[in-house]
C-alpha cells in the first residue's frame, strides 16, 4: 500500500511540475498576424537596431522604415534623392551644405531640425565611437555643424567626393533619446519614418506600426513609389532557408528572403507565389596572396596568370546558382571608374599549362607551390566552390589544399593584423565583397592599396598587394572629382586586372519568394521599404 | 557522510568543473575582447571592453572574480550590442545581466521539453509494455520498427518534413515561432521522437525480463488480471531502468533542444546558445551553458533520489 501511495505521489508531482511549466510558458504568448500586416521572413536577426545600421539592410532588415536618412539612393535609377534633406550643395572637396526638411518630428515628438541632424551625424561618425558604418563606408571622420535651424554643413576630415553617398548610409535618429536613454538607441529606434518601432522579441521578430503622422503622407516630393499601405510590418527571423520558404508556402509570410536557386525554380511551377531576383552589388571573388607576407613565387606574373586562366568562371557561376558572370572587375557598368575594356579572365587551361611549363623551365620551383584555397563557412555554397577551384588548379598542375573556415578563423586571416603572422603564405581567399558606392575609390583603397599596420584602419584592411607607385596614383585619384576621377580610376582598374590580383568569380543575385499580388521594388541594395512594397494594382 | 549529502556535494563539484571548463575554454580560443567585438573593432573599443570586463587582469584573478560573482548570482553582463561599443557610455549601461536573459528563455525551453516529455513518456512506456506483453506479435514488430526509427531519425530532417506536411501541405500548424499551444506541437513531436524510441526500447526489454520471472507466473496462476500483472506488478519492478532512461532523456531534451529550437525558431535557451556563440558573447555563452549544466545535474540528482520511491529496499550508497 505504501508503495502505491509513493508512486502516485511521484506521478502527481511530475504531472504538476509539467503542468506548471506549461502554464508559465503559455503566459508569454504573442499575437497572431493580423490583416494588413506584412510579414517578411528574414535570414538573420539584426545585431542591433541603432540608426547607424541603416547602411546594412541585409543585417538589419526593415530598419529604414523607421529610421530615415538625409539622402537615399533611388532603387530604380540608382540616383541620389532627398529624404530628410530637401536639397544639398557642394561647398568644397570636403564639405556639403544640406537643407533640412522642415516640420518633421521624430516618433518621440522631438523636432527634426538642423541641431538634431547635426547631433545625430556627429554621434554616428565620431571616431570616439566605434560604429561599424565607419569600417563599411571608408576612412575620414564626418562632422556636422548647424548653420541655421534648417541648414547643416557636413564636412569630412579628408577630401571626399563620396560624401553625399556616405550621407545616404546613416540613419538620423532622435537626439532626445541619445541624451536621455542612450542604451535604448540600440534596441528601440526612434526615427522619422513611415513606421514607428513596435517591439523586438529577441530571437523571434521585430515589428513596426504605421505612422499616420509621417511627413511623406502630405508631401509632394516624398520618396517611394507608393504610400505605405500596411498597418504593420513584421520581420520574422528564420535562419534556415527551408523554414523561410515554408512560411511563404503556408501563408504565414508574404515574403521570404534569399531562397535557394532550387526553390526559385520550383516556385515557377507553383501558384500563389513567385520568385523574383535581382542583381546585388556583392561579388564572389578569389584574392591570391601577392607581395605582403606571401611566398615569393606568387609574385611571378606567369604563375599568377596561369592560376587565373585555370579557373572556369562560367562553370563556377552555374555551380553557385542565382549569379551571373561578372566583368573582370569588382563593380558593375555605371560605377565611377568602370573600365569597359576589362572583361572576365579567359578560361584557358592549355594556356595555363604552357605558362607553368615556361616558369618551370626558367627555374621556378612550381612543384613546391601549394595554394591554400580557403572559403568562409557563412558564404553560400562555399564548400563546392572551393573544391571546384581546387580541382581546376590541380588540372593544370598546381597543388592545392582546400579549407572552409568559420568566420572566427577566417576573418583574421584576411586582414593584415592576422596574416602578418603568416609569412610565406600561399592563400587564395574565396570571399564576398559589396561595392554599393557606385565608385571604385573606396574599393581600390580597401582591396588593393598597401595597408600600413600602423595606420588606424590599416590593421583591418584586406589588401595583399604593395606597390608604392600604385598607391601614389590611387591617392591622387581619390582627391579628384568628375571625369578626371573616372579616368584615373579606370586606369587603376586596368592595372589591377593586368597584375592578376583578384579574380571576380560571380556577381551574386539575390532572390525573394513573394506572395502573388505584392509589388516589390528593390535596388541593388535590396532594402525592405514599405514605400516600395505594396499591393499590386 | 549521508548518501544524499554526498550526491549533492558531488553535483556541486561537477557543476564547478563544468563552469570552470567553459570559462577557460572561452579564453583559450583567442582574445575574448577581439572575439566579442570582431576584427573591425577599434583599439579604443577593445581596450574599453578589456577594462570594463576585467580582461586585462591575470587569468587566475579573472577566474576568482568570476566564481566570486557566481556565488552571488552575478554571471556577468551581455555585450549584445558589442559591435557598436561606444567608449563614451558605460558598457554596463548598455549590457544586460546575462542571468536575466537566460531566465527569460528558460520557460520556453521548459515548455518545449515538458511538452515533448508529456508525449514521450506515456507513449514510449505504452509501446514498450505492449511489445513486451505480446512478444513476436505484429504489435511487437511495429513497436520495434518505430522505436528504431525514432532513435535513428535525424531531427533536422524530421522537423523539416513535419513542417512540409502539417504547415505547408495541410496548413494545420504554424511553421515555427513561439505563440501558443499550436506552435509547440511540431517542435515537441520532433524532439519527442528519440525519447519515445529509447523509452520504448528500454521498457520492452526490461518488461520482457520481468514478465518471465516466477512471481508473474504465480500471479497468473492465481488468476490476477493480465493488465494488473503488467501495469501494477511488472512495470513497477521494471521501473528503475525506465526512470533512469527518462532522466537521461530529460537531460538530453534540455541540451538537445538546440537544433529543434533553431529549426522552429523557438526562443529557448538552445537558440540563445547558438545566438550567443554566433555573436561571440562570452558572458552569455558561459551563463547559458552553466544554467543548462545545472539543470542536467539537478535532473540526474532527482533521478537518483527517485530510486528510493520505486525500490524502498535499495539503500543507496551503503556498502561503499
Amino acid at each position: 500500500m505504501t508503495g502505491y501511495m509513493t508512486r502516485n505521489q511521484t506521478i502527481f508531482r511530475y504531472a504538476a511540475s509539467v503542468a506548471m511549466a506549461l502554464v508559465l510558458s503559455t503566459q508569454v504568448m504573442f499575437a497572431a498576424p493580423m490583416k494588413g500586416e506584412l510579414v517578411v521572413a528574414v535570414a538573420q536577426e539584426p545585431q542591433d537596431l541603432a540608426a547607424q545600421g541603416a547602411y546594412k539592410e541585409v543585417n538589419a532588415p526593415g530598419l529604414r522604415n523607421v529610421v530615415e536618412t538625409l539622402i537615399a539612393q533611388d532603387p530604380v535609377s540608382g540616383n541620389l534623392q532627398g529624404v530628410l534633406a530637401t536639397s544639398w550643395k557642394r561647398v568644397d572637396s570636403r564639405t556639403v551644405r544640406v537643407t533640412i526638411r522642415e516640420g518633421v518630428v521624430f516618433h518621440d515628438g522631438s523636432r527634426m531640425d538642423a541641431a538634431a541632424v547635426a547631433n545625430s551625424i556627429n554621434w554616428v561618425w565620431s571616431l570616439k565611437n566605434a560604429f561599424t558604418i565607419q569600417e563599411f563606408a571608408g576612412s575620414g571622420e564626418i562632422t556636422a555643424r548647424v548653420i541655421d535651424s534648417s541648414v547643416v554643413e557636413v564636412s569630412s576630415s579628408e577630401p571626399d567626393p563620396l560624401l553625399e553617398f556616405r550621407l545616404s548610409l546613416n540613419g538620423i535618429s532622435s537626439s532626445k533619446q541619445i541624451a536621455d536613454n542612450p542604451a535604448e538607441h540600440f534596441s528601440k529606434p526612434v526615427g522619422t519614418g513611415p513606421y514607428t518601432f513596435g517591439e523586438w522579441q529577441i530571437g523571434q521578430y521585430w515589428t513596426a506600426n504605421y505612422n499616420a503622422d509621417w511627413w511623406g503622407l502630405s508631401s509632394d516630393d516624398a520618396y517611394g513609389t507608393i504610400k505605405p499601405d500596411w498597418t504593420s510590418l513584421k520581420f520574422v527571423f528564420r535562419s534556415e532557408d527551408s523554414a523561410r520558404v515554408a512560411m511563404v508556402q503556408s501563408g504565414e509570410a508574404q515574403i521570404a528572403m534569399f531562397p535557394s536557386s532550387d526553390e526559385c525554380d520550383r516556385a515557377k511551377k507553383t501558384d500563389g507565389y513567385s520568385c523574383i531576383t535581382g542583381p546585388s552589388t556583392t561579388y564572389l571573388y578569389g584574392r591570391l596572396d601577392h607581395s605582403l607576407h606571401a611566398d615569393e613565387r606568387l609574385k611571378d606574373p606567369r604563375i599568377r596568370e596561369a592560376i587565373f586562366k585555370a579557373i572556369d568562371i562560367a562553370g563556377l557561376v552555374d555551380l553557385v546558382g542565382l549569379a551571373s558572370v561578372p566583368p573582370g572587375q569588382l563593380g558593375p557598368k555605371g560605377t565611377v571608374g568602370y573600365n569597359p575594356d576589362v572583361t572576365a579572365y579567359d578560361y584557358d587551361p592549355e594556356g595555363a599549362i604552357a605558362l607553368i611549363a615556361k616558369a618551370k623551365a626558367d627555374g621556378v620551383d612550381v612543384d613546391g607551390i601549394k595554394i591554400e584555397v580557403v572559403g568562409r563557412s557563412s558564404t553560400p555554397r562555399i564548400r563546392p566552390t572551393v573544391e571546384a577551384i581546387g580541382a581546376m588548379l590541380n588540372s593544370v598542375g598546381i597543388k592545392t589544399e582546400i579549407k572552409v573556415q568559420t568566420p572566427q578563423e577566417f576573418n583574421p586571416r584576411v586582414r593584415i593584423a592576422g596574416y602578418a603572422n603568416e609569412p610565406g603564405r600561399q592563400m587564395m581567399q574565396v570571399h564576398v565583397k559589396g561595392n554599393p558606392s557606385n565608385d571604385y575609390g573606396l574599393l581600390l583603397q580597401s582591396n588593393y592599396a598597401c595597408p600600413s599596420i600602423d595606420d588606424p584602419t590599416g590593421s583591418s584592411r584586406s589588401s595583399v598587394y604593395c606597390n608604392e607607385a600604385f598607391d601614389a596614383e590611387l591617392a591622387n585619384a581619390l582627391k579628384s572629382t568628375g571625369e578626371d576621377r573616372s579616368a584615373k580610376l579606370r586606369k587603376l582598374v586596368q592595372t589591377v586586372h593586368d597584375r592578376h590580383l583578384i579574380v571576380p568569380l560571380a556577381l551574386l543575385d539575390r532572390g525573394y519568394l513573394v506572395e502573388d499580388g505584392i509589388d516589390f521594388t528593390f535596388g541593388s541594395d535590396h532594402r525592405f521599404q514599405a514605400v516600395y512594397l505594396g499591393a499590386a494594382q | 557522510m549521508p548518501y544524499t549529502l554526498r550526491r549533492i556535494l558531488n553535483s556541486i563539484l561537477l557543476l564547478l568543473v563544468t563552469i570552470s571548463f567553459v570559462f577557460f575554454a572561452g579564453r583559450m580560443i583567442g582574445d575574448p575582447a577581439l572575439n566579442m567585438l570582431g576584427p573591425g573593432a577599434t583599439p579604443a573599443a577593445l581596450e574599453k571592453l578589456r577594462v570594463v570586463a576585467g580582461l586585462n587582469d591575470p587569468l587566475w584573478q579573472q577566474y576568482l572574480h568570476y566564481i566570486g560573482r557566481l556565488l552571488t548570482g552575478d554571471l556577468g553582463v551581455s555585450y549584445r550590442f558589442g559591435f557598436s561599443v561606444i567608449p563614451a557610455i558605460d558598457l554596463k549601461e548598455l549590457g544586460q545581466p546575462v542571468i536575466n536573459i537566460v531566465l527569460e528563455r528558460l520557460p520556453a525551453t521548459f515548455f518545449l521539453a515538458g511538452s515533448a516529455l508529456v508525449v514521450a513518456v506515456p507513449l514510449g512506456i505504452f509501446m514498450g509494455v505492449t511489445a513486451a506483453a505480446h512478444p513476436r506479435s505484429i504489435a511487437d514488430r511495429i513497436v520495434t520498427a518505430l522505436s528504431l526509427a525514432g532513435v535513428s531519425v535525424v531531427q533536422f530532417w524530421l522537423g523539416l518534413m513535419l513542417i512540409v506536411l502539417f504547415s505547408v501541405q495541410l496548413g494545420w500548424l504554424p511553421t515555427g515561432g513561439y505563440g501558443g499551444f499550436q506552435h509547440v506541437i511540431l517542435p515537441a513531436l520532433t524532439l519527442a521522437a528519440r525519447p519515445i524510441g529509447r523509452i520504448a526500447q528500454v521498457t520492452r526489454s526490461t518488461m520482457m525480463d520481468e514478465l518471465a520471472k516466477p512471481y508473474i507466473i504465480t500471479a497468473q496462476a492465481k488468476g490476477v488480471q493480465n493488465h494488473r500483472i503488467v501495469y501494477h506488478h511488472a512495470l513497477k519492478n521494471a521501473a528503475i531502468p525506465i526512470v533512469t532512461m527518462i532522466g537521461d532523456e530529460t537531460s538530453a531534451l534540455l541540451t538537445g533542444a538546440i537544433l529543434v529550437e533553431k529549426i522552429f525558431a523557438w526562443p529557448g535557451v538552445g537558440l540563445l546558445i547558438i545566438d550567443s556563440l554566433s555573436r561571440s558573447d562570452l558572458p552569455l555563452i558561459q551563463a547559458s551553458i552553466a544554467v543548462v549544466a545545472a539543470l542536467v545535474i539537478i535532473v540526474n540528482l532527482l533521478v537518483d533520489f527517485s530510486y528510493r520511491y520505486f525500490k524502498p529496499e535499495i539503500i543507496l550508497g551503503r556498502g561503499r
